[in-house]
């Protein structure tokens, strides 16, 4: 009656012993992903890149007062390196790579728009970065929205005292006439997060999994490659079983080393804040591991060898850096590729794992549905190619 | 051909009666053949109860193609096999707990102690946490790895691991046991320990099929399977082997150098005599073939008595090395083939 309970602890404790004998090992998985988070905190600068700009003025130079105002709006986007009529010399420079941007003032504004006509505020770019180059022309957007605000203001100011000067009085402000409609922001969190800390759930999510899908993967190729799946076919044990047992000595490793990341992540000077049930978030690390374990675990009964199991678990890990949500939002993706995205245990996980670390609520009905999904398929397929490609006999 | 218990050739009336013995293996007709065309072909053999069976073969010949055929591992092409009154592919999880099984490699864990790596075992075959401290301890001690129970596996020695293993297949005390060249690259001394401790188990009434690529080793076997090309060319006890080959047994004759003329005159004057052979290294040395050498010895005594000028040196009933006897069988297989 008890057998079963026997054998399936023999891989618990097995593949416990054998992780604990490798200290490296741990430190490895435990300070790996803390001293990315550490310097992503301490280094990341914003998603915003910093624009090196060459302002380009008309040669017949530009009023001192104009030229204030344009510098102030300017500079809200973009970084001035220099300001000077050389339009040449910036073209030079930002072929060379040494600015970013160069954003030339066309001359006579103020002479073109009594005249009836548009004038053009070039910018030139350099970028193959497809991001970048929508910041550029985003941001060039809002700064020429904003110069024609100014402009706006000035004309109506001036109406205003031509008109005034005839007798007819406007009681509107001319900022008001320029820009009738203003934005307002309200974020109930209050604020946002800082980078580090809205990124700290999902790097933690990411490494979990990759631990998973790593032990996973190598855990059966290993067993193969060392001879003892011929030693399991003749003892009496099932690979149920052994599956089970390898499933449950993980996750006691993962729970652990996810209990110490959390403290790290916590209790150490990058206070990521932890809000939610610990009860939730432990059950919910249970089910996500169980279903990165499950992936790695079909690769493992797939690969011929252990260099193949790590090169198809760098693959998940790729595809769960671009599809899960983690760098890019999953709605960016059309729905063919988005089901991709949920398949993936992170996508879910980093969803989860926000919500309870950083909201305090409770993960979406779907989190939990999908994970459990996730889990239960991977197994079935796990223990089932597992017999199937070692219990064949030849 | 088929063996009687006692290990003499057996009658077809007495193959039945081994039959209803229930032998603990039976392979009727068994072929395995893999896609390149090798494998093994026409397998037939019976093993009693408490035997040392011993398969013995260059490499590559089908040694551990038969013994992963009678552990389950492959499937019998065509053919028969029994094993514990099972066909290996259907082993019940009962029957698996009767077998114990030692692959030809190093198959246990480099992070784990001995101990470990015996618990785990253990495990394997679902012996309880309680009962299994004193047969881990007795297969420790039987393999005399005691002193190195807390020691990582990977740094055991080559042979200290192949006592390990040994170990490993002792644990759960199986009535069947298949050592797949347990000797391979052990040193001779720990060969003979190994051999002896295999006799030891066979005294406890245990089955032993071994498989091994030493030829020096057949000796050690109650039967011995010599195979060659995925056939077994000759089945039969060591001392059956022997006259197979050499056509007789043989006595070793050292007679005062002055003499051997007139001694190998004598012995080829003797009916019981088949033939002599002189030694090329030791000029007195002679070697003469016989139908039963007990029988012929006092015959022999005789004869020379009668000529008081020869001096018998030594005479007596000679086993030579089944190296020889090994390479002998071989070259009547291959005589066999050219004809």
């Amino acid at each position: 009656m008890f057998r079963p309970i026997i054998r399936l602890f023999a891989f618990f404790s097995k593949e416990v012993r054998e992780i604990v004998r490798q200290p490296r090992l741990i430190l490895s998985l435990l300070l790996g992903p803390f001293l990315i988070l550490l310097l992503f905190g301490v280094g990341y600068q914003g998603e915003r890149p910093k624009l090196r700009t060459a302002l380009i003025v008309p040669a017949q130079g530009v009023d001192q007062a104009q030229l204030d105002a344009l510098k102030k709006s300017i500079g809200l986007n973009f970084t001035i390196e220099t300001v000077d009529s050389d339009l040449n010399g910036a073209m030079a420079r930002l072929q060379a790579g040494q600015i970013e941007v160069v954003e030339v003032i066309p001359p006579q504004i103020q002479e073109n728009l009594i005249g009836g006509k548009q004038s053009q505020v070039d910018f030139q770019y350099n970028q193959i970065n497809p991001v970048n180059e929508q910041w550029i022309r985003y941001l060039a957007y809002a700064q020429v929205n904003e110069m024609n605000r100014f402009i706006q203001t000035q004309a109506i100011t001036q109406m205003q005292t031509d008109l005034k000067n005839r007798g007819v009085e406007s009681t509107i402000p001319p900022e008001v006439l320029a820009a009738p409609v203003m934005p307002t922001y309200r974020n109930l969190q209050g604020t946002s997060l800082a980078f580090m800390t809205f990124y700290a759930p999902g790097v933690m999510a990411l490494m979990i999994q990759h631990i998973a899908v790593t032990l996973g993967a190598l855990s059966l190729v290993r067993e193969r490659l060392l001879g003892a799946v011929e030693l399991f076919q003749v003892a009496p044990v099932s690979f149920m079983e052994v599956l089970l047992g390898k499933y449950l000595g993980y996750t006691l490793i993962i729970g652990v080393m996810a209990a110490a990341l959390i403290s790290l992540l916590v209790f150490t000077p990058l206070a990521v804040p932890f809000l939610g049930s610990i009860i939730f978030f432990a059950v919910l690390i249970l089910l996500f591991t169980a279903a990165a374990l499950g992936i790695g675990f079909m690769i493992s009964v797939w690969s011929t060898s252990d260099s193949q199991a790590i090169q198809l678990s760098m693959l998940v890990l790729l595809m769960s850096m671009f599809f899960s949500g983690f760098f890019l939002p999953l709605e960016n993706f059309t729905p063919a590729v988005q089901l991709v995205g949920f398949a993936l245990p992170l996508t879910h996980a980093i969803n989860g794992f926000q919500n309870i670390m950083l909201r305090g609520t409770l993960p979406a009905d779907n989190t939990w549905i999908l994970l459990a999904i996730i889990a239960s398929v991977t197994f079935l397929l796990a223990v089932g190619g597992a017999r199937w490609r070692f219990l064949q006999v030849e | 051909m088929q063996v009687s218990t006692t290990g003499s050739l057996a009658t077809r009336s007495e193959m039945t009666a081994i039959d209803a013995q229930a032998s603990v293996i039976s392979a009727n007709n068994v072929e395995h053949v893999f896609s390149e065309g090798v494998g093994v072909f026409d397998l037939n053999f019976e093993i009693p109860p408490g035997t040392i069976f011993g398969m013995i073969g260059p490499s590559g010949c089908g040694k551990t193609t038969t013994v992963r055929l009678l552990t389950g591992l492959y499937r019998p092409d065509h053919g028969k096999l029994m094993v514990l009154k099972q066909a290996p592919i259907n082993f019940s999880s009962r029957t698996r707990t009767q077998i114990g099984y030692m692959p030809q490699h190093f198959v246990l864990y480099p992070n784990l102690t001995v101990w470990e790596n015996l618990n785990f075992v253990a495990s394997l075959y679902g012996m309880g946490y309680l009962k299994r401290r004193r047969p881990l301890n007795d297969a420790l001690e039987f393999v005399e790895l005691s002193h190195a129970r807390n020691r990582l596996s990977s740094q055991l020695s080559g042979g200290m691991q192949r006592r390990l293993q040994l170990a490993c297949m002792l644990v759960n005390s199986p009535q069947l046991m298949f050592a797949d060249e347990p000797t391979a690259g052990v040193d001779p001394v720990l060969r003979a320990k190994f051999w002896e401790h295999f006799r030891s188990l066979r005294d406890q009434g245990k089955t032993l099929f071994v498989t091994t690529q030493y030829v020096g080793e057949a000796a050690y076997c109650d039967l011995i399977a010599v195979m060659r090309a995925g056939r077994i060319i000759h089945l039969d006890t060591p001392a059956n082997l022997q006259r197979k080959a050499l056509g007789g047994e043989i006595i070793k004759l050292v007679v005062n150098p002055a003499d051997v003329s007139a001694v190998i005159q004598i012995c080829y004057q003797h009916p019981a005599i088949n033939d002599v052979r002189r030694s090329n290294r030791e000029p007195g040395l002679l070697y003469l073939q016989v139908e039963d050498a007990a029988a012929t010895l006092p015959l022999l005594f005789g004869v020379l008595g009668q000529h008081p000028e020869i001096t018998v040196q030594q005479a007596e009933k000679y086993a030579p090395p089944f190296d020889d006897i090994f390479i002998q069988l071989m070259e009547q297989a291959e005589g066999e083939d050219h004809v």
